[in-house]
């Protein structure tokens, strides 16, 4: 209870925060997203939605890529292949034309134009570009005939590279562009450069035949479709899927929280609707079961507690009316005391004494058995703590100076006020009063016999603290001093009036007003109870005006708080 | 992507969750379509090689050349000499050689406008100093012309190669090369086969045979149909034309597929030609490539366009191009002869007298000739005065009419048009008979003798005469005068034709070159260890009188007999151009004293020795047939 990272509560707020943090970095629209984000922790049928729907769509995204991957590097692959024969058989063909061609003939261009143009006529019929470049050993572009339209930069550089440095044929992909009634066309396709050499001038000429690859296309386009299709057919159907069964899930689930709930709240005859015989409706039966046992076991403690609660206040009053006579009988017996020898008269006193005491006492139990009735009604009204504390001093001015202590009041000018029941807080004050000079003069003979009542408020409390330089208080005692009949010291007599009830009469009567009472103490320093009120009944309680540990304590920031509430 | 929404119960909580979320689990749910969008056809790559295990071209088992380019610091007569060398690159190639030519001279430099063979050539000599000339002397040195055809030997003064060397780029280099490929006779030989280009004849009904010489090798159907699109040469204007426009011209070459498909890629205008001339055409480049064993079709496409023949294909198979045969032989086989003045046709072994009329009347006729279709005979009578025409066999109502007189008519002929051809020694005139019942009357066409519009010299006597199938050639045996003594020559004349079929002269005869008769009989010569008279190689003049005993019809050309007196005979085979064919060497045959033969393959040829035909076509089976008192001997057509 002292640490806040300890505490259970931080976690969820601080993530919480997080998120709503990481919301606002992202979007400036908070509201939406916080709301989302409320479902999303409120809603398992939402999350398990959300979950099965991203997943199947990374898994169906993930296999349909590699679908379409392993469809295109097919067709691809197919594609090269026959691309490759035909080129390799054009080659050939063009090897074959060219060995068959005059060895005398010098005339190189024309001959590379003859080369070309029954290549070009048959690629136009069949589809492909053909550019017939070089010379390509001389270094600079010996220019080329090609198929009219296609840009002679559809061939990439590299192939030109790779041929023309004297390797045999290769081929790669490429872009092919070319004009189509004045616009310019650009297409994938595959390249392939064949070297050939001329026999008019021996020189390398480079064969290039660009296939496109519009079909491939249109293949692959038509794949991916009808795989983006499937694939969203598919998600839809399995978040269709995960919603019916989070919804047979979830709310029996919601139903067993609702009960639950209401079990909670006190409703202890509330009950699952138990259908079936799956593990749900097993859950649903163990669950009633529970409850059920629960409930006969509340009952039976309340009752028990009813039993003892009644016992008590049944054996208070059947006390009051022989107490009563006997009270009476004591009254005429004191009365009488003088016409006593001395030690009647001394028993007289004695039982006066002790008939006192025992009504007191009486009056006491009767009072816990109403809070414990929760019979008690506050009588409301606003209280000036100041008035109550300068009261209470001047009623116990009689029993201090009988003591030797000296008592007093530190309080502002101004009022402090709470809205409580006068009668109960005096009736709180003049109990720690009381206990503080009980206690005061049982100090050290060097510490100075006196109590000082702190009275203090701000705008959400107000605070009356009572000090003494007592004995003070064993540590743990200071949670152990509310309970009933608890002694600081069992051996020690009691020797003032106190019938052991005060001040757990007290705490239940600060309870009653939402407010605190708690006590520090430390052996040989003194105590201090400090009470707490809500400027108004039912308010919520942050801080006190005083400090639990005085001002004066030694070390009394360093030391270890004990504080002691409910 | 609203449809992508996910759809929770109608639940306020669930509802706002799916309000709110909807963006977030939006853009989760674009994921998809952005990776489908990443699984695209690639535009760009690595470079991959081709693991390319290239077919070889056809090789054709010729030995090949690379010729070294010149080296610096060579000086001019090795710079000739490496000249000379690389152009005798195999395959055929001019680039190296064109490394030692000026870039002037390299630029106007046409090797192939022709070709010079020679057996021998003399070191380069220097034959200068300050001009820097490079001389050169070939030896036996022959020239073809940009089509391969055979122009005769290279003169004397021609023969002596001059070369210009001048210095450039600091080493020297040829100024002045010879527009001709001058390769050595063992390279050309081992590199250039005979063949024909096939014209037109006017006519149209016949296709004749121009003898070239082509590459062999892949390149050899493009350089032959080249040389076709080059068109008849002009000295035979008027005797044959092409059917294939002049401004044709082949794009490339004419590559063979193993199928033994030749497209033969044509570039230039055509229009759109008449299905006969369509016909003609491919029937010329048919002919013309079916010569190269490898090809079975042809296809041509003119500007990309395929010349369709009658039947609408593309691709014509060489062996259903027979309807214009040049060699236009008939279906008749038979061998045909004279004995006893009587018309004989071979029956099994024997030559048996034939049923007609000619065959009936012992003593009648000296010569014979049959038509193509065997069903015609024409014999001049014994007294060389008459010729008479007549049914070969019997059921013809049509008897034996004189349709020709002289006074000494030569042994007929009869082309593929039925018009038959003889000439009178006697007055040198060549005679012509149409064909048909109703024409058949001999018409002098020009005077080959004494007056002499065919070139013949006067005093020729004319002891044989051949026409070829086709109509357009006649071939004369003559015995000549030249100075005082006599020589035998072969010539050779073309027939000039309208296109009706009408004769209508025949150009100068031109003799074949005395060299390529000369070389067989000097052959033959040591071949019968230098026994009777020599012959001087090269003699100009000719072979000495009465030494060309026969001359025939051969596959190729001509094959002609060639006597050394004593028995002694040769049977060479010569172009009709006068181009040696083939090895030099003759085939002797002792005692041989005629020649059976024809331009149709398949029909064997023989020589007449005594009683007996021997084969000179090697395998072919020697009929056991008695010739004993048969001349005339000879097939149909």
């Amino acid at each position: 209870m002292s640490d806040p990272a300890g505490d259970p509560a931080a976690p969820p707020l601080r993530s919480i925060g997080g998120l709503r943090a990481l919301g606002e970095l992202r979007r400036p629209s908070g509201p939406g997203l916080r709301r989302a984000l409320t479902v999303w922790r409120r809603s398992l049928q939402a999350r398990v939605l959300v979950s099965t729907l991203l997943l199947s769509t990374l898994v169906v995204t993930v296999v349909g890529w590699y679908l379409l991957r392993q469809t295109r590097d097919g067709l691809l692959s197919h594609r090269v292949d026959a691309v490759v024969a035909e080129s390799a058989s054009e080659a050939q063909d063009a090897r074959a034309r060219l060995a068959s061609a005059p060895g005398t003939d010098t005339d190189a261009s024309s001959q590379a134009k003859d080369l070309a143009e029954p290549i070009i006529a048959r690629g136009e019929i069949r589809g492909y570009g053909v550019i017939l470049a070089g010379p390509a050993d001389g270094g600079a572009d010996g220019g080329a005939t090609y198929t009219p339209g296609l840009d002679r930069a559809s061939v990439p550089a590299s192939l030109r590279a790779r041929v023309t440095a004297g390797a045999g044929p290769a081929w790669t992909y490429t872009e092919i562009r070319r004009e189509v009634d004045g616009r310019e066309v650009a297409e994938p396709g595959i390249v392939v450069g064949t070297p050939l050499t001329l026999p008019a001038d021996s020189r390398t000429y480079v064969l290039y035949l660009l296939y496109p690859l519009d079909e491939q296309r249109e293949t692959l386009s038509l794949v991916t479709q009808a795989l983006l299709t499937t694939g969203g057919l598919l998600v839809l159907l399995v978040a269709g899927v995960a919603l019916v069964v989070t919804r047979q899930v979830v709310t029996p689930v919601r139903m067993a929280r609702r009960v639950a709930e209401r079990l909670a709240a006190g409703r202890l005859q509330e009950r699952l609707l138990v259908r079936g015989e799956d593990d749900l409706a097993r859950l649903a039966m163990s669950f009633n079961q529970m409850a059920t046992n629960l409930q006969r076991q509340i009952r039976q403690l309340e009752e028990l507690s009813r039993v003892q609660r009644r016992f008590t206040a049944d054996v208070s009053h059947e006390l009051r009316t022989p107490l009563t006579t006997v009270r009476m009988a004591g009254d005429v017996l004191h009365d009488a005391r003088a016409d006593f020898d001395p030690a009647t008269a001394r028993a007289a006193e004695l039982l006066q004494t002790e008939l006192d005491r025992f009504e007191t006492l009486l009056a006491d139990l009767l009072e816990i058995s109403r809070f414990d009735a929760g019979a008690v009604v506050l009588d409301l009204d606003d209280v000036n703590l100041v008035d109550v504390a300068h009261r209470i001093v001047d009623a116990t001015r009689a029993l201090a100076a009988q003591r030797g202590v000296e008592v007093r009041v530190s309080a502002p000018d101004r009022a402090c006020l709470a809205e409580a029941d006068g009668r109960r807080i005096e009736r709180i004050v003049r109990n720690l009063v009381a206990n503080a000079i009980d206690h005061a003069g049982l100090g050290s003979e060097t510490a100075p016999a006196r109590v000082v009542v702190h009275v203090a408020a701000d705008d959400q409390s107000a605070a009356i603290a009572v000090r003494d330089y007592g004995l003070g208080l064993a540590p743990g005692e200071a949670a152990m001093v509310f309970n009933r009949f608890w002694r600081a010291d069992p051996a020690r007599a009691r020797s003032t009036g106190g019938t052991g009830l005060g001040l757990a009469i007290s705490l239940e009567d600060a309870h009653l007003h939402g407010g605190w009472l708690q006590a520090w103490g430390r052996p040989g320093e003194g105590a201090q109870f400090r009470l707490t009120l809500p400027r108004h009944v039912r308010g919520t309680l942050r801080r006190s005006p005083l400090p639990l540990v005085p001002d004066d304590a030694v070390e009394a920031r360093r030391e270890v708080r004990t504080e002691a509430s409910s | 992507m609203t449809a992508r929404r996910p759809r929770t119960p109608a639940r306020s909580p669930a509802r706002s969750l799916a309000r709110s979320l909807a963006r977030p689990l939006g853009l989760v749910l674009v994921l998809p379509l952005a990776l489908a969008g990443c699984v695209e056809v690639p535009v760009a790559g690595p470079v991959q090689e081709i693991d390319s295990a290239q077919q070889s071209v056809r090789a054709d088992g010729v030995p090949a050349i690379d010729p070294q380019p010149p080296v610096g610091g060579a000086s001019p007569t090795e710079i000739v000499r490496g000249f000379l060398d690389a152009l005798q690159a195999s395959p055929v190639s001019t680039t190296i050689a064109g490394r030692y030519l000026t870039a002037s001279a390299r630029s106007a430099w046409r090797p192939e406008r022709s070709t010079i063979v020679y057996d021998d050539r003399s070191d380069p000599l220097d034959a200068s100093g300050a001009t820097s000339a490079v001389a050169v002397r070939l030896v036996g040195a022959e020239r073809f012309d940009a089509r391969g055809r055979w122009r005769g030997a290279v003169s004397s003064a021609a023969s002596l190669l001059r070369f210009r060397v001048v210095v450039e780029g600091g080493e020297y280099r040829i100024d002045d090369p010879p527009d001709a490929l001058v390769v050595s006779r063992t390279w050309f030989t081992a590199r250039y086969t005979p063949a024909s280009l096939y014209y037109v004849a006017p006519t149209g009904r016949a296709l004749v045979p121009e003898p070239v010489y082509a590459p062999s090798g892949p390149g050899r159907a493009g350089a032959l149909v080249r040389a076709l699109l080059a068109g008849p040469p002009a000295d035979v204007r008027g005797v044959e034309r092409s059917a294939l426009p002049s401004d044709l011209r082949l794009a490339l070459s004419v590559p063979v597929d193993s199928d033994g498909r030749a497209v033969v890629s044509l570039r230039g205008r055509l229009g759109d030609p008449e299905p006969e001339e369509a016909s003609l055409m491919l029937a010329q480049i048919g002919w013309t490539l079916r010569q190269d064993p490898a090809v079975s079709s042809v296809a041509v496409t003119v500007d990309g366009e395929p010349l369709r023949d009658a039947q609408g294909r593309d691709a014509v198979p060489v062996s259903e191009l027979g309807a214009l045969d040049p060699s236009r032989t008939g279906p008749d086989p038979t061998l045909y002869g004279v004995r006893a003045g009587r018309l004989v046709a071979r029956r099994g072994d024997e030559l048996l007298p034939v049923d007609g009329p000619l065959g009936r009347a012992p003593g009648r006729l000296a010569s014979v000739a049959v038509d193509a279709s065997g069903s015609q005979a024409a014999g001049v009578t014994a007294d060389g005065r008459r010729l008479l025409v007549g049914p070969v066999s019997l059921g013809s109502d049509v008897g034996v009419r004189v349709v020709g007189r002289g006074s000494a008519l030569l042994r007929p002929g009869w082309d593929a048009a039925g018009r038959l051809w003889t000439a009178d020694a006697a007055t040198g005139r060549l005679l012509v008979a149409t064909s048909g019942a109703t024409a058949g009357v001999l018409r002098p066409v020009v005077t080959l003798g004494a007056r002499t519009p065919a070139g013949l010299p006067a005093g020729t006597r004319l002891r044989r005469l051949l026409v070829s199938p086709d109509g357009t050639r006649l071939v004369l045996l003559t015995g000549e005068r030249v100075g005082a003594r006599t020589v035998d020559r072969v010539r050779v004349a073309r027939i000039l034709l309208s296109p009706g079929g009408r004769v209508l002269g025949v150009r100068p005869a031109v003799a074949l070159p005395a060299s390529s008769l000369a070389v067989a009989t000097s052959a033959l010569a040591a071949g019968t260890g230098g026994a009777g008279p020599r012959l001087t190689t090269g003699d100009p003049a000719g072979v000495p009188g009465d030494r060309l005993l026969d001359v025939a019809w051969s596959l190729d050309g001509l094959a002609v007999l060639v006597g050394e007196g004593g028995g002694a005979a040769a049977v060479l085979q010569v172009g009709v151009d006068g181009s040696p064919i083939g090895s030099r060497t003759p085939t002797t045959v002792t005692g041989a004293t005629g020649l059976v033969g024809s331009s149709a393959p398949g029909r064997l040829r023989y020589a007449a020795v005594g009683d007996e035909l021997v084969g000179l076509d090697g395998g072919g089976p020697t009929p056991r047939l008695s010739v004993s008192g048969v001349s005339s001997l000879g097939y149909a057509g």
